[in-house]
């Protein structure tokens, strides 16, 4: 029992350490980076918080990044829901095939698919904005939104929508009023997914804006390798692209579970 | 793998009607034309969508690889130019052998440490749950901060060799990170770092859905716990093995961020991948057309690893 635990502490010092050393260096100042190492900052300082929370340069990236991620969920999960529930619930000529295919397209390298998108934003004038990068994600979070979705839709019996249409309700009333929150933990764990990919994605979403939509992945690479580095200001901001991630596993922490048990994340 | 209809029972009852109503037929005859008409018209515009971007841009993509542009694109195909260039490239195979080498490891490690970790956990140990929420968070990062935190750790004037030198040992040398022979195993690292939480979650579900009677049999038939694990459960969690290898595998073609993050493709051209290698040409070195053929034949290499598992897995799963 004792070699178990011992096990798993030891994978738990791998785990946190790059987070706390991260976490450390961001409540110091350079000075004491450079200096001679201590677990915990001597002169405590959120000088590094501030200049980011401060400067537009870094904080419009937070917004930047929050908005296309936003705009790519919310479309994702919503185009998705009426496709998943097809797949769940008729039986139609290739069903299938679709469905293992959309899945495919999923697992196709970003790479090629950046120059035709560079070249296409560029000539409508999408190019540098919010949508642009949202749309570009949703090409990979539409067939994963399906797919989990279907899972959800599926643990649902039939008998639910038969009773809805007996009791005299409309389809899209019965799908918003009653089959909506009967699944509403499988569009939590979706939109978690949805969510994670695009605001950890860094090929797209840095190759398609230069300025305006430009997000905070981006900025810190860009930081990095610039001539000086600012060790405490990077590593504040590393922090703080933690917290919307860590917020979102926070609310659908119980669902999660649920998701991978069914094979589908 | 079948999806649990768990929780979904319960609110069946509640909406039940008491007795059949005179809406039936026409509601039925509503059900027959949604049966037949609704699920193509729902489906459709996500599939033409897909589809048209799909193939689309793979087409446009593979269409700039057979011509020669540079900067900007053109349109004239000239034939196999660009793969002929980008066979001969050195860079280029640099890269395939560090992918290989990345992707070889990092897969290897990635599913070794998840398998381990979801087996103790599912020894009925106290604090599971919190240990299990730990070993995932770094499933949430973004691979630039992971890139970026492992940086410093591994960086010999900031990181463990600082420490280990501030603390007295100034023989300990860790320095792979500035070793182009050793750096790819610092991607690796940080990749298995990364990933290995999310193995972990999927084994344990894999682990939670074996039926416990098979195992109370086998052990009432008195075959150890080591036997049971080679016999009973490590064969019959094939299934997540597979989605465990096919995600794995993905991230490791597409990995791009870690590296721009960990090395930057350095030291040298030490850590180079092909995803880089197209970034570079593509948007960098105005090499457009090399950048497109590398992308195609990255695809390739996707296509070749994913298709005939899924093939293999579907038509098992058809037999069974």
């Amino acid at each position: 029992m004792k070699k178990r635990y011992f096990g798993l502490v030891l994978y738990l010092v791998f785990a946190i350490l790059p987070i706390y050393w991260m976490l450390n260096m961001s409540l110091k100042t350079n000075e004491e980076i450079t200096g001679v190492f201590s677990l915990w900052p001597h002169q405590l300082t959120f000088a590094n918080f501030r200049t980011i929370l401060t400067d537009p340069a870094w904080y419009g990236g937070y917004i930047n990044s929050l908005i296309y991620v936003g705009i790519n969920t919310v479309l994702s999960v919503a185009v998705a829901l009426p496709a998943a529930y097809a797949f769940s619930r008729y039986q139609f000529l290739g069903d299938k095939h679709l469905f293992f295919w959309l899945l495919t397209n999923r697992m196709s390298p970003p790479a090629v698919f950046l120059l035709p998108f560079f070249q296409l934003y560029s000539s409508v004038g999408l190019f540098d904005t919010h949508i642009a990068v949202a749309m570009a994600h949703m090409l990979f979070n539409v067939p994963l939104a399906v797919w989990i979705l279907e899972g959800f839709m599926s643990g649902i019996p039939r008998e639910i929508d038969e009773t809805a249409y007996i009791d005299g309700y409309s389809f899209p009333r019965f799908f918003l009023r009653i089959f909506i929150p009967l699944i509403g933990a499988g569009i939590g764990v979706t939109a978690f997914f949805c969510f994670m990919f695009s605001w950890v994605e860094l090929l797209l979403a840095r190759t398609l804006t230069s300025v305006n939509a430009k997000p905070i992945v981006a900025i810190m690479t860009r930081t990095v390798s610039a001539a000086g580095m600012d060790w405490g200001v990077l590593a504040a901001a590393g922090v703080l692209t933690i917290v919307p991630g860590a917020l979102v596993i926070w609310f659908v922490r119980n669902y999660i579970a649920k998701g991978f048990a069914m094979g589908r994340v | 793998m079948s999806p649990s209809p768990s929780g979904a029972q319960l609110t069946l009852h509640e909406g039940s009607p008491s007795m059949p109503s005179l809406q039936t037929a026409s509601a039925s005859r509503f059900g027959r034309l949604v049966d037949v008409v609704l699920p193509k018209i729902v489906v459709a515009p996500t599939m033409v969508a897909s589809l048209v971007c799909f193939y689309g841009f793979v087409l446009w993509t593979a269409w700039l690889s057979l011509t020669e542009s540079r900067i900007l694109p053109k349109y004239e195909i000239v034939g196999l130019v660009q793969y002929q260039e980008l066979f001969s490239n050195e860079r280029w195979w640099a890269a395939m052998k560090n992918l290989g080498v990345f992707g070889g490891l990092f897969i290897f490690f990635s599913l070794a440490v998840g398998l381990l970790l979801a087996v103790f956990l599912d020894q009925k140990i106290r604090r599971e749950g919190a240990l299990r929420t730990i070993y995932l968070y770094p499933m949430a990062l973004s691979f630039i901060v992971t890139g970026t935190a492992w940086k410093w750790m591994l960086n010999p004037g900031l990181g463990l060799e600082k420490l280990m030198h501030d603390f007295g040992f100034s023989d300990f040398t860790f320095d792979w990170i500035v070793n182009p022979d050793m750096a790819i195993y610092t991607v690796v690292i940080a990749g298995v770092w990364q990933s290995s939480g999310f193995v972990m979650a999927l084994f344990l579900a894999g682990l939670r859905g074996i039926d416990d009677a098979i195992i109370k049999a086998a052990q009432v038939d008195g075959a150890n716990l080591p036997t049971i694990y080679r016999r009973i459960v490590i064969p019959s969690l094939r299934p997540v093995f597979f989605s465990a290898f096919m995600i794995l595998a993905h991230i490791a073609i597409k990995s791009f961020d870690l590296v721009m993050a960990l090395t930057n493709a350095g030291p040298g051209l030490a850590t180079d991948l092909p995803s880089i290698f197209m970034y570079q040409h593509g948007f960098n070195r105005g090499q457009l057309g090399l950048g497109a053929a590398s992308a195609m034949i990255m695809l390739a290499t996707a296509a070749a690893i994913v298709v005939p598992f899924l093939y293999s897995e579907l038509r098992s799963q058809r037999r069974g």
